[in-house]
């Protein structure tokens, strides 16, 4: 085990370094928000694990 | 209870009366009365009702232009009862008398399946005296009409300092708070909140952003934030990268405010309790270098968290929380002080002591000053999405957002693309400076009203993405 590694990327490194998704898709309810004023939506958000090759943890 | 932009719908631009203002407080009055009641009823044994009126006004504008204005009118009641030891807190939106009473029966009904919290200790012994209120009187029609004229100004200025477009938001809020509780506490306050906020472009990628916070409309300076993220937004053109590596870095108030309120939020007892707090355990100890002194002072009419007594009925005073870098105190409510053994110093908070408003002591250096002497390092202007990765430790990483520039030999060199990432903790041990130029901050990144200084702090991490 380790302990709080850190991934800093760009977008687009994260999601073009993505070489393989897992089949264990789950789903989560959250809140997005702004504010001036306050204002939060529902949101679902979710997806399966992923595997992401060649990147570089602080 | 005085929260900036609590909006419960659109009114129109209504003037009311005086007489009816007097009616509707005594009908505040009567509904926390009623309220506990019922509680009291249904077998309660504290009970504390808040009722929170308020009026907001808000100008948005974004692109050059106004783009909305809105006036609302909003009434939150807050109810918190115990029941042999069953402890529940619930805000209740409709404020009609009916409502207000079901509200109530349902509240007990749902103590009594809960589990009971041993902690609790009880709620705050009335009656107090309060400070004598010093209340502007507003005609909020006009304080309205105010704040379009006032973001036309801004947009114009904005434009002859060289900014290309101009977003942000302009806001009123008057608001009456009256509490009751079965600790024979009787209180009322009223107060006034105004609040600026620009983000001023250049171009596209070349930002700067300011606010501004008061009291009083008077004591709004808006030209000022206007120059500051103009100043900002033209100063940052073309920045290029930045090697990671430690630097020192002077935080301008916008960005240290973040970090004073993420560090006064951890001298919550609540936090400290929960394991959400690197000061656990700390109490009397150094937490920070002798530069840096931070204390929590709701009596401070200056700043917008003001405010005559806590979520309980105590009267507010001043908490020094740290001083010369020693932790002096946690923040508590009655029931925590009592677990604790010390007095309450007026945070309720009923569930989590919260600080009000938060105040990092100045220094006597100017900034500027301080700037051109720096023989290496980084200014940064302001931090969004704050998050810690473990908030017992202090392992945290923030983006620096708008201007943020490298220092070398004085001069300063626009930088982009950069996060700082480190543990708070211990930056706070490494605050090097406080400069002069102290100001009273809040806004999306800064919950609680903070004036701070520009802050120098040794050593800082700062990372860039690694792909």
């Amino acid at each position: 085990p380790v302990r709080e590694p850190v991934l800093e990327l760009t977008t687009p490194k994260l999601y073009s370094s993505v070489d393989a998704a897992a089949n264990n898709t789950e789903f989560h309810a959250g809140t997005c928000g702004k504010g001036e004023p306050m204002q939060g939506i529902p949101v679902w958000f979710g997806g399966p694990s992923i595997r992401i090759r060649k990147v570089r943890l602080g | 209870m005085r929260k900036r932009g609590a909006y419960a719908g659109n009114s129109c631009l209504v003037r009311r009366p005086v007489n009816q203002n007097q009616e509707s407080e005594a009908r505040m009055s009567e509904l926390s009365k009623a309220i506990i009641r019922e509680c009291m009823k249904g077998k309660a044994d504290d009970v504390v009702v808040g009722v929170e009126t308020s009026e907001n006004s808000q100008v948005k504008f974004s692109n050059n232009k106004i783009i909305t204005t809105e006036n609302s009118k909003s009434t939150n009641v807050m109810v918190f009862v115990s029941m042999k030891k069953r402890v529940v807190l619930t805000t209740i939106k409709d404020a009609t008398m009916s409502a207000a009473v079901k509200s109530a029966k349902d509240l007990i009904k749902f103590a009594k399946t809960l589990p009971k919290n041993n902690d609790y200790r009880g709620i705050a012994d009335g009656p107090f005296k309060y400070r004598k209120l010093n209340t502007e009187k507003l005609d909020f029609d006009s304080v309205s009409l105010k704040g379009i004229q006032s973001v036309k100004d801004a947009i114009k200025l904005a434009s002859q300092k060289g900014a290309h477009r101009v977003a942000g938001i302009w806001e009123a809020s008057k608001t009456r708070t009256e509490l009751h509780s079965t600790g024979d506490v009787s209180a009322q306050d009223e107060g006034a909140t105004f609040y600026f906020s620009m983000r001023a472009f250049t171009n596209e990628k070349s930002s700067g952003h300011s606010v501004c916070s008061a009291t009083g409309l008077k004591e709004l300076k808006i030209d000022s934030s206007v120059k500051e993220a103009t100043d900002i937004a033209k100063q940052s053109r073309g920045a290029g990268t930045l090697e990671p590596g430690n630097y020192d870095v002077l935080f301008y108030p916008l960005a240290a405010a973040n970090l004073a309120d993420n560090a006064g939020h951890g001298t919550s007892i609540f936090a400290v309790e929960s394991g959400m707090s690197f000061f656990a355990g700390k109490l009397g100890t150094k937490v920070a270098s002798e530069n840096f002194s931070m204390h929590d002072d709701a009596t401070d009419e200056s700043g917008i968290g003001s405010r005559r007594f806590d979520l309980e009925g105590v009267p507010t005073q001043n908490t020094p929380l740290i001083v010369n870098g020693i932790l002096k105190n946690f923040l508590h409510n009655t029931s925590t002080a009592k677990k604790y053994r010390t007095k309450t110093n007026a945070h309720a908070g009923l569930v989590s002591p919260e600080p009000m408003n938060l105040i990092v002591d100045g220094g006597n250096v100017n900034k500027d000053s301080l700037i051109s002497s720096m023989k290496r390092g980084l200014v940064v202007t302001n931090l969004w999405y704050t998050r810690f990765q473990n908030s017992a430790t202090g392992d945290f990483s923030t983006v620096p957002r708008d201007g943020a520039f490298e220092v070398i030999n004085g001069k300063l060199r626009p930088v982009k693309d950069i996060r700082v990432s480190d543990n708070l903790a211990l930056m706070l041990m490494r605050v090097k400076q406080a400069c002069n130029d102290s100001r009273w901050i809040i806004g999306w990144e800064v919950e609680t009203p903070t004036k701070t200084p520009s802050l120098l702090i040794k050593d800082v991490r700062v990372t860039r993405s690694t792909g």
